[in-house]
Parts: C-alpha cells; structure tokens; sequence
C-alpha cells in the first residue's frame, strides 16, 4: 500500500472517530472539553499557518478570539440580530481588525508583529473591561441566544461539537489548498528568501497580511462559536495569557502541518486539564493554577530547542505515515515539450535602450560603493561589467534590481525610471536577476522553483487559492517552468528539492527562474563562479541562447576570458566609477584597465 | 490640587516611569543589535533582581550589596540564557528564536513563582526621609535615586562603547557579525556580554523601582514591553535615541492616564506602541525600502 493511499485511510479513519465520538463517550465524560479542543484547534490552525507558512508570530490571537466573541454577543444581544448573521460579521470583523494592523507592520522587516498582537491583547484587553456599557466590564454579558437559522435552534454539547469540528475540518481543507497553491509556493519563497522573492516579483507584506486576516477570522469564528455555545461571555478567557497557550499549542503540535494544530490543542488542553487535578496534590497550595505557566514555559523551551517542528511529524513516522515528497507535477512536466512556448516580448522592435543610468551614486555611509555611474544598454546586447573586488558590481545590480535605493541618480528601464520602485515591481516590469551567491527556494523541488518564477504571470488570487480554485492554471504554470527547467537542463531534476542540488545546479535553476519572469532584461551576478569547465560551456552557451531569444543580458563576472567570449561590449569598474567601456577588445589594452588589475608598473 | 500641579505631578512620574523603561528598552537595544533577537523574557530580569534585592534586604544584607548582588545574579542569567537557549538554536531563524525568548519569559516568571511565590515583596527606599518638593511636583527620595543611578548607568555605558575596545567591539558585532569575526573578534562572547548586559541592566531597572512599587513574580513582562515601546520608536538601534522615547513615552502614558483615567494606562501604553509600529512603517514606506540594506548585502 502506497503512503499517500494509507494517509487517506488514517484520514478516513480520523473523521470516523470524530464521527462517533459523542456516542462513544456519552455518559462518562463531558463532550465540552472536546467542543473546546475543536474551538482552539480553529484558533491554533490560524497561528500555524502564519507561524509555519508566512513565517510571522502573533502573540494576540486571543484578542480576536475575543473579538469574534464580543462582537457576536454585542450583535446579538444588544442590537438584536439574528445569530446567523453575527457570526459572519464576528468572523469579518476579527479578519478586518488583523488585516489592518498586519498590513503596515509587515512592511517592516522584522518581528514587529509579535509585539504590535501582544499591544492589540493588552488594549483589547482594557477596553473589555472598561467600557462597561457595551460589553459588561469585568463581569460580561449573559443571556446570549444560540445559533440558529429559522426554526432550527443549535444548542448543546453534541450540536456544538458538530459545527464546530465541521469548521475545523474545513479549515485544515481551506489552509491546505492555501498551501499548496500558488500562494502557497509564494509564502515559501518569501520564507527561504525574501530577496529572491522580491526578485521574481513577490510582494510579502502583501501575502502576509492576507494570511493574518485568516488567521484573524478563524479566531473570530472560534469566539462567535464559543459565546453562543455558552451563552455567556466575560474578558478572563481573551487575555494575553491565552495567546501565550495558543502559541504553545501551535508549536508544540508543530507549525509546519497544519493538523498538528489539531494535536497541539488537543495536547495542551488534555494536559492542563490533567495538571489542574495533579498540581494541587502536588503542591498543595492554592495557586496550583499559576504554575501551569512553569510546565508550558519548559514544554515550550525543550520542544522548539530540540525539535522546532513540533510533534508532528514524529507522530507520522511513528504510524509509519511519512508522506514522501509530492511529486504531483511530474505528470505537468512530462508536458513540456507539448505546451507551446509563447515567445517572449520583442525588445528588438523598440529602438530605445532597454537599461539607462543616469548619473547613479550610492553611499553607505563613509563609503561611496557607486560613484556617478551612466551607462546604456541597447536590445538584444550582452554587456559586461567587470572590475576588481569591491569595485561596485553587484551594488550595481541591487541598484537596478531594486533592492538598494541610490543615493542620487536614477535606473530607467524602456525609458521609464524604477529606482524608487520597490524590487518586487522593478521584477514585474522585466528586470529578472540572478545572485553571486545563488539563492534558491530550498524546500521547494527544482519545478516548483521556476513555478514561483511565474508568480507574476499567474492570477489564482488568495481567496481562489484557499477554495482550490488554482489547480488548472498550476498545472500549466508547471508544464511552462518545466520549459524553463529544459532550456537549462535541469528537466530530469524537476521533482527534486532545491537545497539538495550540487553549486553548479544552483546557478542554471537561478537563471531558468530569472528566465520564468519573462524578462526584458537578465541581471546575471558571476553566471560561471563556481563552475567546472564543462558547465561553464553549457553556461556560455545559455547565456548567448537567452540573447537570442530575445532578452537583454548585462552580466558581471571575474572571468575575463567568459566575458571576452560572450559580450558585446564591456564596462570596466574601479572603486564605482567607470574606467573603461567598449568592446572587449578594446578594454582588454586600455592601460587604465590594466592598471587597475595589476598596478600602474605592469600598465606602464 | 491644581491642574498645574497635577500635570506638573504626572510630568515628574512620567519622567521617572520613563527612566525605568530607558533601562530595560536598553537592555532590548543591546540584544537586538548583537543577535538580532527580539528578547520577550527582558522585564524577567527587572522582576528577578527586583524580588532578589528585597529578599536579600529582608534578611539583613545591607542595601547597597543587596542591590549589587541582585544586578550580578540578574546579569548572569542573563549570560547563563544565552548560553542554554539562545547560543544553540543560533542558527535556527529569527521565528525559533523569537519563540524560545517567549519561552524564557514562561520558564523564567515560573521559576520566580516557585521561588517567591505570588505574595507582593517590598523593599525600603535607598534612603529615608519625606518627599522633596521639585518645582510644583511632590517627588520621593527613591524617584531621585532612579534618575541618578539611571544618569551614571548611561555614562558608564556611553564611555564603554565610544571608548572602550571592548564596546567598541561589541558595537562592531551589531553594524557586521561576519566582518567583526574576521577582524578577530569573538562574537559568540560579545553576545554572551550583550545578554549579560541587558541582564545588569534589567536587574538594577527592578531593584530600583522595587521600593517605588511592590516587587511581584509577574511585573516583568509590562515593564520590558514598555521597555520595547521606547527601543522601536528609536528604531531598536540607537541608544540615546531610546532613553529619549522611552522618557517620552513614560510621560505620555503618565499624562494620558492621569488625565484620562488610570484604568485606562495599559491600554494607553500599548496603543502608543501600536502608533509607534505604524509610524515606523509608513516612515519605511516613504523611503521606499521594502528590502532593507542589510537583507540585500545577506
């Protein structure tokens, strides 16, 4: 039996339990603690998928628990609406409050969120209590109706244990597709490197943002649930110290799967349960409760020390459940040769340059790096920069890429400026980069790689990607990378994983991903370092390939002989100023040339 | 009471509150720069040297050594945490690291907890004697002691980093870890020295404010993110820069709370705290920065 075929049983077989389990236990013990661990594990789904997919902390989520709650309650109770309509407005309000605070502050790089989440706890907190007329202070508000939708009334444990593990099921659905999607492949990419991200047009903040409105919702629809499943709500549950059991939840269940958010809730709140009836035996005081924080701070501290991916996966190698890498593209790559490849945009047919520099300066701090920099790229060129160590090559690139703001001067590509764009526009608009340190999305395979090349000629939007609504266009984003992954030759090695490619590997899928934006202009940053003399061929040969299909390449590389084989023309840098431009051969007798890699004497 | 006097009242304690913060948002600054870890469990170390000090008090150890002892534990742990849990996860990203400081911050109240249990614990003012009339404010004996402790801790620690080897190494460590190391310089032991510093500081921040308030197992984690509120308003790099938010910040959340309501004062904290990241972010986005200098030289 095939791994993915026993997955699918042990799946079944989980639905089936959740299934029967209120009759199993009925009688002797309470289905409450269950509907609980259902409502966490929705919370703690959320936290997972920001925690292990876009890679941020929210040290707040029960501030939306608590949102969704108290919107619900207030809706309902104070304002007469009808349940079923609170519930949405519960879930969108907790969605909108994340989205608002996410948004800006993922525009800082950084762990800013956990911070900004745990203020939004402490305010939300306050407010609670305070503002007594709308939410009941410290003592809450009683007397909140069920759910129900006409004449059908949801109360009970059993009722509530339904709905609410329904909801989780289709939120390890919802989180799935997420991940698997385009978006899905997007937020890897950010998480390996949100340089190269940005260079095959990602925007992170924008992806970031969307998945803590998610995480948001689910935590607003926990909390709408739980005040009409209890009919009563007061600030205690929704304080900071609950985040705090959220998140060792998230992690102890390991947030890199989204089930072992279900695991984790179950964990925790089993063991809480369990630690309330042992620590007063124990201790015998009567603050037994505060010391659960002792047990969670330790389990917390030895489960991300010693295995950050949680439980998880050690849960699946014990049920001998380890799913293999998924291979589900290899059937779309086998279409390689059948798609054809629309041709890339003609620069030839404009007369303009393709790349311009205007007068560019960069200081980094006492440090000019680039020094009164122009310089024009026509179509169809191959133009290299060469120079001595530290002469400003590649701050060059990360000038034109975007990734550096110049100091002074401007970057005009087909004539219009993009130095005050952010990297990721400057890649939409055609400006595909490779780095000197190759830096590819390691835990995604090779195809999958040039499929995030892609990103910005595919459209699956967050919300299509959450319904499973991109699988059509992914599987023709994989037919067309693996195109890519053929010009380059890297085909055979589609389903691998990224990270375990050897160096030379690294450089040719860098350049097939470059190669996926369909770029109007290819930075390549030292193409052949590294290599051995056969690649460095291959390499020679791709480079003059590309030119020929139609895409500027202006590259920067330390060998000379490579650059006096394959460019047009060649700019030599020293110190960031120019010294010499022209043909290579030209360049190569310029005595300043020389003088500038073996000294004035060997010049003279 | 006027209202002159009032604000003239919340001033002085905004300014004292303030100082408090300068010290654990320094602490922040200093870790931040040399691990670039965002240190969840900083007020911890204020909570341990200030029940330490009122501890050691209690049983007869004289103030000044009491104080001393608890800055010295405090600033141990702090090297004691870097080296357990901070120095071999390293390498793990900045998400696993975040996580393991908020772990510290669970491990380390719970350990408080078991030692001092939740009772509050008290310590005597540095020195004796009714409060001094300072303009149109009352202001304790102790609320002076703060801000001249505080004033001579920032002048030690200015001539540590500007001329000292040492503070300039560690200074060295924050601007470029990789150069620092080719240079000869131990980074592992400056950030060990970061963590013990921000330690010291958290400690002596406790043992200060201990006789102002009460000294209690859990008054760590407002204090330090407080502490924070000031560091990133100041960007979480310069030093002076975060005393100067960090007093502001103390005077705003004491002005707010006293003119407003005093319940209000957390939610007052943390709100400016929110203000704070999204001015900073909208200052990044008109910069244009979305990938900072140091992520496009990584």
């Amino acid at each position: 039996m095939t791994t993915t075929r026993r997955l699918q049983l042990a799946a079944t077989a989980v639905v089936a339990v959740l299934a029967v389990l209120p009759f199993a236990v009925a009688g002797r013990i309470s289905l409450g603690i269950f509907v609980f661990i259902g409502l966490f594990s929705l919370i703690v789904i959320g936290l997972s998928l920001l925690a292990g997919h876009a890679g941020q902390v929210s040290l707040g989520q029960a501030a939306f628990y608590g949102l969704g709650a108290y919107i619900a309650a207030i809706t309902t109770l104070r304002m007469g609406l009808a349940p079923w309509l609170a519930l949405p407005l519960a879930v969108g309000g907790a969605a909108l409050a994340a989205y608002l605070l996410g948004a800006p502050i993922f525009v800082l790089r950084g762990h800013f969120l956990v911070l900004g989440t745990l203020g939004l706890n402490v305010v939300m907190d306050v407010l609670v209590r305070n503002v007594q007329h709308l939410t009941g202070g410290p003592t809450g508000l009683t007397g909140i109706p069920p759910l129900s939708i006409g004449a059908l009334v949801i109360v009970g444990d059993r009722a509530y244990y339904y709905l609410t593990w329904s909801f989780v099921l289709a939120a390890l659905w919802v989180g799935r597709n997420l991940v698997c999607s385009r978006v899905g492949r997007a937020l890897a990419a950010v998480r390996s490197s949100e340089v190269a991200a940005a260079a095959v047009g990602i925007n992170a903040a924008f992806y970031k943002s969307r998945v803590f409105a998610l995480s948001g919702a689910l935590a607003g629809l926990a909390g709408a649930l739980y005040v009409h499943y209890l009919s009563f709500v007061s600030p205690s549950p929704f304080a900071f110290n609950f985040s705090i059991d959220l998140l060792v939840m998230s992690v102890l269940g390991g947030i890199y799967h989204l089930p072992g958010a279900v695991a984790g809730a179950a964990i925790v709140t089993i063991l809480r349960e369990a630690l309330r009836t042992i620590m007063p035996r124990v201790l015998g005081s009567g603050a037994s409760a505060e010391y659960e924080i002792v047990v969670f701070g330790l389990l917390l501290a030895v489960v991300v020390i010693f295995s950050p991916a949680g439980v998880w996966p050690h849960l699946l190698a014990w049920l001998r459940l380890e799913p293999g890498r998924s291979s589900r593209w290899t059937q779309a790559a086998s279409l390689a040769g059948m798609l054809p490849e629309s041709p890339p945009p003609s620069p030839r047919a404009e007369p303009a340059s393709v790349l311009r520099l205007e007068g560019l300066r960069k200081q980094f701090g006492g440090l000019l790096a680039v020094d009164n920099l122009s310089f024009e790229v026509p179509a169809g060129e191959i133009y290299a920069i060469i120079g001595p160590n530290g002469a400003g090559k590649t701050t060059v690139f990360n000038l034109i890429s975007g990734l550096l703001r110049p100091t002074r001067g401007a970057v005009y590509l087909r004539g219009r400026k993009v130095s005050d764009l952010p990297a990721y526009e400057t890649a939409a608009l055609g400006v595909g980069r490779t780095f000197q340190t190759p830096k590819v999305f390691a835990d995604l395979t090779v195809l999958e790689n040039v499929m995030v090349g892609l990103h910005r000629l595919t459209t699956t939007s967050f919300t299509a990607a959450m319904f499973g609504l991109g699988a059509r266009e992914d599987a023709q984003a994989a037919a067309r990378a693996a195109g890519y992954l053929e010009v380059v030759g890297l085909l055979d090695r589609a389903d691998v994983l990224a990270g375990a490619l050897p160096f030379g590997a690294l450089r040719l899928l860098e350049v097939a991903r470059a190669l996926a934006i369909r770029p109007v202009l290819l930075l390549l940053d030292e193409p052949a370092s590294g290599l051995s003399s056969a690649e460095r061929t291959e390499v020679v040969k791709l480079i003059r390939h590309i030119r020929d299909t139609g895409t500027t390449v202006v590259l920067v590389e330390h060998d000379v002989g490579l650059v006096m084989e394959t460019a047009d023309r060649v700019l030599v840098l020293n110190y960031g100023q120019r010294i010499a431009e022209g043909a290579p051969r030209l360049v190569r007798n310029d005595p300043r040339v020389i003088a500038a890699y073996l000294g004035e004497e060997a010049a003279s | 009471m006027t209202l002159t006097q009032q604000i003239a009242q919340f001033l002085a304690s905004g300014i004292i509150n303030g100082t408090i913060y300068a010290l654990l948002g320094l602490g922040l600054v200093a870790i931040h720069s040399a691990t670039r870890v965002v240190n969840v469990a900083q007020g911890e170390f204020a909570a341990l040297g200030a029940l330490l000090a009122s501890t050691l008090v209690t049983r007869g150890m004289p103030l000044s050594l009491a104080a001393a002892v608890a800055v010295g534990v405090a600033a141990a742990v702090g090297g004691g945490v870097y080296r357990t849990a901070i120095r071999p996860a390293r390498d793990a990203g900045p998400l696993t690291l975040l996580i393991i400081t908020i772990a510290l911050h669970l491990s380390l109240k719970g350990l408080l907890l078991l030692v001092w249990g939740t009772d509050p614990h008290s310590l005597r003012p540095f020195t004796a004697g009714p409060p001094l009339r300072i303009a149109a404010a009352v202001v304790t004996r102790q609320s002076l002691w703060v801000i001249a402790v505080t004033t001579v801790v920032l002048v030690v620690l200015y001539v540590f980093f500007t001329r000292t080897i040492l503070g300039k190494s560690l200074r060295a460590c924050a601007v470029n870890p990789t150069a620092a190391r080719l240079m000869g310089i131990r980074v592992e032991r400056m950030s060990a020295l970061a963590w013990m510093i921000a330690g010291a500081l958290g400690g002596l921040a406790g043992v200060l404010i201990a006789p102002l308030t009460l000294a209690t197992y859990d008054m760590g984690l407002i204090l330090g993110l407080k502490g924070f509120v000031g560091a990133v308003i100041a960007g979480m790099a310069s030093y002076p820069w975060t005393v100067a938010a960090c007093i502001l910040f103390g005077v705003v959340e004491s002005l707010g709370a006293g003119l407003i309501s005093s319940n209000y004062r957390d939610g007052i904290a943390f709100g400016v705290l929110i203000a704070a990241l999204l001015w900073r972010a909208l200052a990044a986005l008109r910069g244009g920065l979305i990938i900072s200098e140091e992520a496009a030289q990584e």
